[in-house]
């Protein structure tokens, strides 16, 4: 389809839970897309993942509609999955939520490859690892 | 209610954990827009309450020890108190009604000016990218449905979208409509707009499986698809128009791919009628050839 886009927008919001509230409504409002179809629409693609933050990828053409795609997991989600914790911690540096082994670590990297900004798996592990310790996670040496 | 919108620019090592830090602190999800190729814009949104100054200390704070954990400082942090407008109607401003050739009207569903009009009225409501009546090949498609549907005519609308042409052609006065949509979530769609529009008896969903086993004869069939695919269909498109004085309507054909869909359509017993042109769209009116 040749239709000219006027946005990419991504969004992270939990799975089957979108509503018109922000992020979704301050962010595509002032596009014009018909919001409620986009809503229902993410709502039951994401159904089965309830839970997770399910990024999406929307796509805005000029004439207003739209389409989308869902993507992986954020870093932050994963970390918080593989430690069996709600959160990160509110007062990072003054209390640590658990422990990233080099395996889990190593596991969520190649995850999240394909979204990341990194050259190859090392570079990939360390943004995985900071952004775990800024979520006051600790890394297994 | 009243939000804090707090927007920071990232350099790419760091976004995902931004992103986490607005999300442990209470905001319900981000959104991210690219900003050059060097950092993303990531937003997030937080009520307007008690605990904002104590939750905008803590993302501080955490941006503040980028650092420590590696990670590549965000550039610059803003925040900005916006008031919550109804989002869910908002959005239906820049939505109007449409008229098409000299009898159709695509009308959204909210609008007024379905009623008191003596155009055959379609009501579509704008969403997903299945074809709205917006885009210049639908546009063509729905002026060629104006001109050519005669009451009770049978007609064939391959890869049908939204559903928006073959409700058209009913309205028009088309006795039935077969529509065939590969994808499962805009046959669904279909379905629904046939529904709304008081059409669904007349207008029949079928996967293209489906039509391809069904074959039924049509006085007029609309394709609004791509060229590749049109060229592809070309022998089921024949088998589907009528051999006397059946029409069909070809669209979705860029300019530079004409060529092909018109040879395509010859091969296959059609006459070209007339080429119609919006843009760099191109669509075909064209006729099965007379048996010699």
């Amino acid at each position: 389809m040749a239709k000219k886009v006027t946005a990419v927008v991504k969004l992270q919001i939990p799975a089957g839970k979108a509503t018109p509230a922000p992020p979704v409504g301050s962010t595509l409002g002032p596009y014009g897309i018909n919001m409620m179809e986009f809503i229902k629409s993410y709502n039951e693609r994401t159904a089965q993942q309830v839970g997770s933050i399910v990024p999406v990828e929307i796509t805005i053409f000029e004439d207003r509609s739209f389409t989308f795609v869902t993507k992986t997991p954020p870093a932050g989600d994963l970390i918080k999955k593989a430690l069996g914790i709600a959160s990160g911690s509110g007062t990072t540096g003054k209390t640590t939520v658990g422990t990233l082994t080099q395996e889990q670590l190593r596991e969520i990297a190649q995850t999240k490859m394909p979204d990341l900004n990194a050259n190859d798996i090392e570079a990939a592990m360390r943004i995985i690892a900071g952004t775990a310790r800024s979520m006051g996670v600790a890394i297994e040496q | 209610m009243r939000w804090a919108e707090i927007t920071v620019r990232v350099p790419p090592d760091a976004s995902e954990a931004v992103a986490q830090a607005l999300m442990d602190n209470g905001c319900t999800g981000v959104a991210e827009t690219a900003s050059g190729s060097n950092a993303t814009v990531t937003s997030g949104w937080l009520p307007v309450d008690d605990l904002l100054e104590t939750r905008l200390t803590r993302i501080r704070e955490r941006f503040d020890r980028f650092g420590e954990f590696g990670l590549s400082a965000p550039f610059d942090m803003t925040v900005r108190r916006i008031a919550d407008p109804d989002w869910l109607s908002e959005w239906r401003k820049h939505h109007k009604a449409r008229s098409f050739g000299r009898r159709l009207l695509v009308c959204p569903s909210w609008e007024e000016s379905a009623s008191g009009t003596d155009r055959a009225v379609v009501l579509l409501d704008p969403g997903m990218a299945f074809g709205t009546g917006g885009h210049p090949k639908t546009i063509l498609c729905l002026e060629a449905l104006d001109e050519l549907v005669r009451p009770g005519m049978l007609v064939a609308d391959v890869g049908t979208g939204s559903g928006i042409l073959a409700i058209a052609a009913v309205k028009l006065g088309a006795a039935h409509v077969y529509a065939s949509e590969i994808d499962a979530l805009p046959r669904r769609i279909a379905a629904e707009n046939a529904q709304r529009n008081g059409v669904a008896d007349r207008v029949t969903i079928l996967t293209p499986d489906e039509l391809d086993a069904l074959r039924p004869t049509c006085d007029l069939v609309v394709c609004n698809i791509i060229a590749e695919t049109i060229v592809e269909l070309a022998p089921l498109l024949s088998a589907l128009v009528a051999p006397d004085n059946g029409a069909l309507i070809a669209s979705g054909i860029v300019e530079e791919r004409y060529g092909l869909v018109e040879q395509a359509l010859i091969q296959n017993g059609f006459e070209i009628a007339e080429v119609r042109a919006d843009d760099v769209w191109r669509a075909i009116i064209a006729r099965r050839s007379p048996v010699r």
